[in-house]
């Protein structure tokens, strides 16, 4: 999961946004640069609850307001390049607002699910959709 | 039979050749000294442009255009009356700038083709240019039922503004095989060379013997020719490929000249026609762009590492892309993503994507296949976010974001046939039993997905952004099983046959306004749909094509919604 994506995400069960994001592991796949990208993103992005997990990850100093475009700012969009763009969280936590629920993430998927399950016994769900499954 | 011929000449004087059309820009742009944006803009302002007496005389004429010009002449109009008039000639002046171009379709899927085809005209040109466009025209225009039309229907006439436009179209379009500039065409060989000679078609560069190289292509929808047929149909044509000076080069030639026939078959659609059999149409054309089919080709599910039941084809994932106008940087959703096979054909137009699936099984893959594998298999970027999640409890920030966020979303819900619609049961787990617990799902009705995907939708799309899903549904089918809602506005819905029983449509929808605009008029948000669901062909889907009684959906609780 990406930190782009993070910042679209709300706990479903209290609704509360944001959710705290505590990786434990983490990856950083390089990608082609695309400043127009950042820029039409931006519109769509929470500045402030961006800029509080890039620093709490240690991804880098976002400036306190949003730039306006590349040219104004180059160096603010190359540093979302890397932190919208190029890293990964392969596991991790996330935690609901209200601190009431975590959910893992793991192998680069969030688990989202309103109650927690242990990853490895989900078996017994498979034979429930196999039930259904008629190819 | 004089029919064609006709038809293509009034096509001709509309500036269908490259160089009548130049010729009639320059006379425009030096005599008024006006750039062909400047044109279309005065169109789309309204205002009028230039006086009739110094319009050209290869003017367009429209037959309607006649009777109005008629009765100005004869006086009997009030000035309004004239600026509407003036307005009508500009509609013809950019028709006219228009080229006119032969698009040959492959023979699959022929009720995508137009949506296919209006949704590039919309992702290439924007969203005047699509309201602008004519929309295609079959070539096919004799007598015959359906079957023979929609075989016939393979040759399209299309207006666009430029070559680039018709180059960019074609390359995104999985089911184009070819677009030309026709040279000519005819009910037979004969017509269509007659065709050629009348209208003399411009055929730069061929004409000069410089470096230009090009071969002849012979191509019968639905059969091929031995070479001794070929070279005959070929040498048919010798009048007209006399004229080319450019050199005769069968590997790599920078231009290809296809003949193109249509042959119906006697003995009806389902057979190959035999050899003995004439064609109903000929054309003769220079092939200026290549369709996108290698798409469908190189992302084909046979080569694919993970793949499961449910897996969409590549070439209908790619058409649900097109439909869905996404092009790069476009953010995508597939919220059912199952293997992923939807949002591969979005991530390979270069959107970042997001795939959410309840069940976590199938997000995980199987060793070391997984929707990660598949993205590395194609050397495609790693999706922005794999989720398992619920989405009738969904964990995005819907609405919250003014204006959304999302630019499309593409998506085969599930409706119990392969993949049961299910949601989680809701209830408390004792902190010390959570580690293990499997979560309960129950069983969801259709409906209940339907209409939550259009709420979600409207919550989470930009305006002007779009939602592609298949809807199963059964020969019962009528429209109003389409769901509505009131910020989605329906752009296009095809019907795919399966089997007997079982049919899919793909449904596009746009939203078209904020969903504050529409909150202001509350009646209007109002979900029309969950109200009669149980009349439609889609209820009970699984039911009736499975025939199992026990699937029936009046079992199913209905849901709390808040
Ligand atoms: C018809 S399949 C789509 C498969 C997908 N196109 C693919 O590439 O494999 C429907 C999917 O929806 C999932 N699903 C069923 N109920 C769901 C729910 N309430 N929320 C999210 N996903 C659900 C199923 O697990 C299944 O993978």
């Amino acid at each position: 999961m990406r930190i782009l994506t993070h910042n679209f995400m709300q706990c479903p069960r209290s609704k509360s946004y944001p959710m705290r994001l505590v990786p434990t592991e983490v990856e950083t796949v390089e990608t082609e640069y695309s400043g127009e990208f950042i820029e039409h993103m931006l519109k769509r992005l929470n500045w402030d609850v961006l800029r509080s997990t890039a620093s709490e990850l240690e991804l880098g100093e976002l400036p306190e307001t949003m730039p306006e475009s590349e040219e104004s700012n180059p160096e603010a969009f190359k540093l979302l390049h890397k932190i919208l763009m190029e890293t990964h969280v392969k596991s991790g936590t996330l935690v609901s607002g209200d601190g009431s629920t975590t959910y893992q993430i793991n192998n680069y998927i969030a688990n989202m699910m309103t109650t927690s399950t242990d990853p490895s016994t989900s078996n017994e769900q498979q034979k429930e959709s196999e039930d259904v499954d008629m190819e | 039979m004089r029919h064609r011929v006709v038809e293509n000449k009034s096509c001709v004087d509309r500036g269908s050749t490259p160089l009548a059309r130049r010729k009639f820009l320059h006379i425009l742009i030096s005599k008024h000294s006006v750039g062909f944006q400047r044109i279309k803009n005065t169109l789309l302002m309204g205002t009028d442009y230039g006086t009739h007496n110094q319009r050209p005389s290869a003017f367009p004429v429209k037959d309607g255009l006649f009777k109005q010009r008629d009765s100005a002449r004869a006086g009997t109009i009030t000035g309004r009356e004239r600026k509407r008039i003036q307005r009508v000639d500009l509609v013809g002046v950019v028709r006219f700038l228009m080229m006119r171009f032969l698009v040959l379709f492959r023979g699959t899927f022929q009720g995508f083709r137009h949506p296919e085809f209006c949704s590039l005209v919309r992702l290439i040109g924007g969203l005047e240019r699509a309201d602008a466009f004519q929309g295609l025209q079959p070539c096919w225009k004799g007598e015959g039922n359906e079957e023979t039309r929609q075989h016939g229907d393979v040759f399209q006439w299309v207006e666009l503004d430029s070559l680039e436009e018709a180059r960019r179209i074609a390359s995104r379009s999985v089911l184009i095989r070819a677009i030309f500039i026709c040279w000519g065409c005819g009910r037979s060989y004969q017509e269509c060379l007659d065709n050629v000679l009348e209208t003399d078609p411009d055929m730069e560069p061929l004409l000069s013997d410089g470096d230009e190289s090009f071969k002849c292509v012979i191509d019968g929808f639905g059969r091929s020719y031995s070479y001794d047929d070929q070279i005959s149909k070929m040498t048919f044509f010798t009048p007209v490929l006399s004229k080319l000076k450019a050199k005769v080069r069968l590997k790599k030639p920078a231009h290809e000249i296809w003949i193109m026939e249509d042959v119906f078959p006697s003995k009806g659609h389902r057979h190959i026609p035999d050899r003995s059999e004439q064609p109903r149409q000929v054309f003769l054309g220079l092939k200026i762009a290549d369709g996108g089919h290698h798409y469908a080709s190189s992302y084909t599910l046979k080569r694919r590492k993970y793949i499961g039941t449910t897996s969409m084809d590549a070439e209908l994932s790619f058409i649900m892309a097109n439909q869905a106008v996404v092009k790069p940087g476009s953010v995508v959703m597939d919220p059912f993503v199952g293997t992923g096979s939807i949002i591969i054909s979005a991530a390979a137009f270069g959107a970042e994507v997001i795939g959410s699936d309840i069940d976590m099984n199938v997000l995980r893959g199987k060793e070391d296949r997984d929707i990660r594998s598949n993205f590395s298999q194609y050397n495609l970027n790693f999706p922005a976010g794999i989720i398992r999640c619920d989405l009738l409890k969904s964990p995005w920030r819907d609405g919250s974001v003014s204006g959304g966020w999302l630019d499309a979303i593409l998506c085969d819900p599930p409706y119990g046939i392969r993949e049961g619609s299910r949601s989680f049961n809701e209830y408390e787990v004792p902190e010390e039993l959570k580690a293990g617990h499997i979560p309960q799902t129950k069983r969801v009705r259709f409906s209940d997905h339907l209409v939550n995907l259009l709420d979600f939708a409207a919550k989470n799309l930009v305006v002007h952004g779009r939602l592609v899903f298949w809807l199963p549904t059964t020969p019962d089918y009528s429209d109003e099983d389409v769901p509505t809602h009131a910020c989605m506005k329906l752009v296009s819905n095809c019907e795919q046959v399966l089997t007997m029983r079982f049919r899919r449509r793909l449904l596009t929808f746009e939203k078209f306004h904020s969903l504050e605009r529409a909150e202001l008029d509350s009646e209007l948000v109002r979900l029309t749909y969950g109200e009669r669901s149980t009349k439609s062909a889609h209820t009970n889907f699984a039911a009736t094509v499975l025939r199992q009684q026990h699937r029936r959906e009046e079992t199913l609780e209905l849901p709390r919604r808040k």
